[in-house]
């Protein structure tokens, strides 16, 4: 008579990834070998690339900011189903109990079910992994910046070193200076060795205007950049695409179609099914917007710039960006967030959104993401164990013990 | 040669011994024996006078239910693809898939039977239907639930509340 543990690993491993990360954080307390295969970097990376067994899409995660007493708290989300018609509130970790912490919360980007988060206030970094619950902040800068500048602008970008197993978060930060002008400092954070080192080079660009909240493919990073230059004694402001190759760590432009260069309507760059593409806002007259979506068919090729959809006439609306099927999310009158298919033009209202605080609802964030088993956990956690456990606790909760 | 003057009559099937770990012999008709990659892949090199499996780790219980699968598979095929040349509509699927349900309701020891014996001759299909079946009876189980399902011994470390 055969027993489980009989199984050959294979088969059992072939039977776990079935299950829904919840389930199998259960399974770790049955026995130590099944402990042992589902907290394997194997088993977790191929629970990570095995497609969901009745959906091919992924789920969305909202931030909405909610205004509670001169501060914003961030509420988060999760709406799933085929065309997301499940909406769960997400437990946040207690790290977000402090104002401080909370408040003027962002999402920046979701790589394979893990989720970097900034807080403006307090200007700490973390990543987040919802299903799994664990919940790290990432350490201070290692150059403390010296307040001689006018202004400061920091933008981020996050992904997975497919090379080297690691998780990293770039860092762009524009300084502008009273005598000087500007310039800028980049720096890269590694999770696996859980420190930032200073990358020496010069961007092209001057501000960013929009990022597409994922990495291309896990691992190249894409932000639009505005470009600032002077001709004949006149300000000349162009658009170009900023990219970062979190392998070799290095910095690529890409040029935008030709019509969009030196566009000055509002645009998004977003990613329509695994390709990068350009939302750009057009018309805004009495009849409305609408928004011409083009993808770059060719990663890096100006010449694989297609114009696939204009769609509209829509109210004043935010253009978001993709569900992980293509179809196009926007926020209506900046108010309620919509799904629509670019082919039937059918619209659906996704029930998020709609509050008193409208004015913020422009500060909504919208992340697409796949529940994993993703460790946020560092090589270098062994000799130093307090860092990620000190804001694990989750509200009302027991604090958790990790791994 | 009655054959050729008759062609209505087919041909006698050819089959296969299969021969399970406690010694009972099963003749199988080629086709369905072939469901299994693992007898698949010799196939052709072995003499036709020669095409005798021992299959060590296949109880005669477990061999007669996975032979009684692979028939039902093999014949619901034939039906399925003759039911769409004839391009007439038919739920075949639906009722193999019913079919299967019906056929993967077994107790946990049966299934492991089932699970380790299509592991061992490659049956896709079968594992998979296994698989997804011991799948769901995990989920939505606490641990102390699936020990006691799955005959599982508690040698864990890690302490049950932690993780509630």
């Amino acid at each position: 008579m055969a027993e489980f543990c009989d199984l050959p690993e294979d088969v059992v491993s072939c039977i776990l990834v079935l299950l829904p990360v919840t389930t199998l954080l259960r399974c770790k307390s049955v026995c130590k070998s099944l402990c042992s295969v589902i907290g394997s970097s194997n088993f977790i990376d191929k629970h990570l690339k095995f497609p969901p067994t009745s959906k091919n899409n992924c789920d969305l995660i909202v931030m909405i900011p909610v205004k509670s007493l001169d501060t914003y708290f961030p509420e988060f989300s999760l709406l799933s189903g085929e065309k997301f018609e499940v909406s769960t509130s997400m437990e946040i970790p207690g790290f977000l109990d402090n104002e401080r912490n909370a408040c003027w919360t962002h999402m920046v980007a979701s790589c394979n079910g893990v989720i970097c988060l900034r807080h403006g206030a307090s200007r700490h970094v973390s990543l987040w992994n919802p299903a799994t619950r664990q919940f790290r902040i990432l350490p201070e800068l290692q150059t403390r910046l010296v307040r001689k500048h006018k202004k400061l602008n920091t933008f981020l970008g996050f992904g997975f070193d497919i090379k080297s197993n690691d998780y990293k978060v770039v860092k762009l930060m524009f300084m502008e200076y009273a005598f000087t002008g500007q310039t800028n400092q980049v720096e890269v954070y590694s999770l696996s060795t859980d420190s930032w080192r200073i990358i020496d080079v010069v961007l092209p660009v001057s501000f960013i205007v929009s990022n597409p909240r994922t990495p291309y493919r896990d691992e190249i990073y894409c932000w639009l950049g505005k470009v600032e230059s002077q001709e004949n004694g006149s300000l000349v402001v162009s658009y170009l695409i900023l990219s970062f190759n979190f392998n070799n760590e290095v910095f690529e432009t890409m040029a935008l179609p030709t019509t969009l260069m030196s566009n000055d309507g509002l645009m998004e760059l977003a990613i329509l099914r695994e390709n990068l593409a350009c939302i750009n806002r057009v018309g805004c007259n009495t009849e409305g917007w609408h928004f011409e979506i083009w993808m770059m068919n060719e990663f890096g090729i100006k010449e694989s710039w297609t114009k696939l959809h204009t769609v509209g006439p829509f109210p004043k609306s935010g253009q978001i960006g993709f569900s992980k099927k293509g179809e196009f999310l926007l926020l209506l009158n900046y108010k309620r967030l919509c799904l629509y298919d670019l082919f039937t033009q059918e619209e659906k209202n996704l029930g998020v959104g709609a509050g008193p605080f409208s004015r913020v609802l422009k500060e909504l964030k919208v992340v697409l993401y796949r529940e994993s088993l993703v460790s946020i956990t560092s090589r270098n956690d062994a000799n130093n164990t307090g860092h990620l456990n000190s804001f694990d606790g989750y509200r009302g909760k027991k604090k958790q013990k990790l791994n | 040669m009655k054959d050729s003057f008759n062609p209505s009559i087919e041909p006698p099937k050819k089959t296969v011994t299969l021969v399970s770990s406690d010694g009972y012999d099963f003749e199988v008709e080629e086709e369905v024996a072939l469901e299994s990659q693992v007898i698949k892949d010799g196939f052709e090199d072995k003499a036709v006078d020669d095409r005798e499996y021992l299959l060590f780790n296949v109880h005669s219980d477990t061999l007669e239910l996975i032979i009684k699968y692979c028939e039902k598979h093999v014949s619901s095929r034939k039906s399925i693809s003759a039911a769409a040349a004839s391009s007439s509509s038919s739920n075949g699927e639906e009722a193999l898939k019913e079919w299967d349900e019906h056929f993967i309701s077994v107790d946990t020891n049966t299934l492991y039977d089932i699970l380790m014996a299509a592991d061992y001759l490659n049956i896709k299909s079968l594992l998979d239907l296994a698989i997804q079946k011991v799948a769901d009876t995990i989920h939505g189980r606490s641990p102390e639930q699936i020990r006691k399902k799955f005959n599982i011994e508690n040698d864990s470390i890690i302490d049950p509340w932690a993780s509630e």
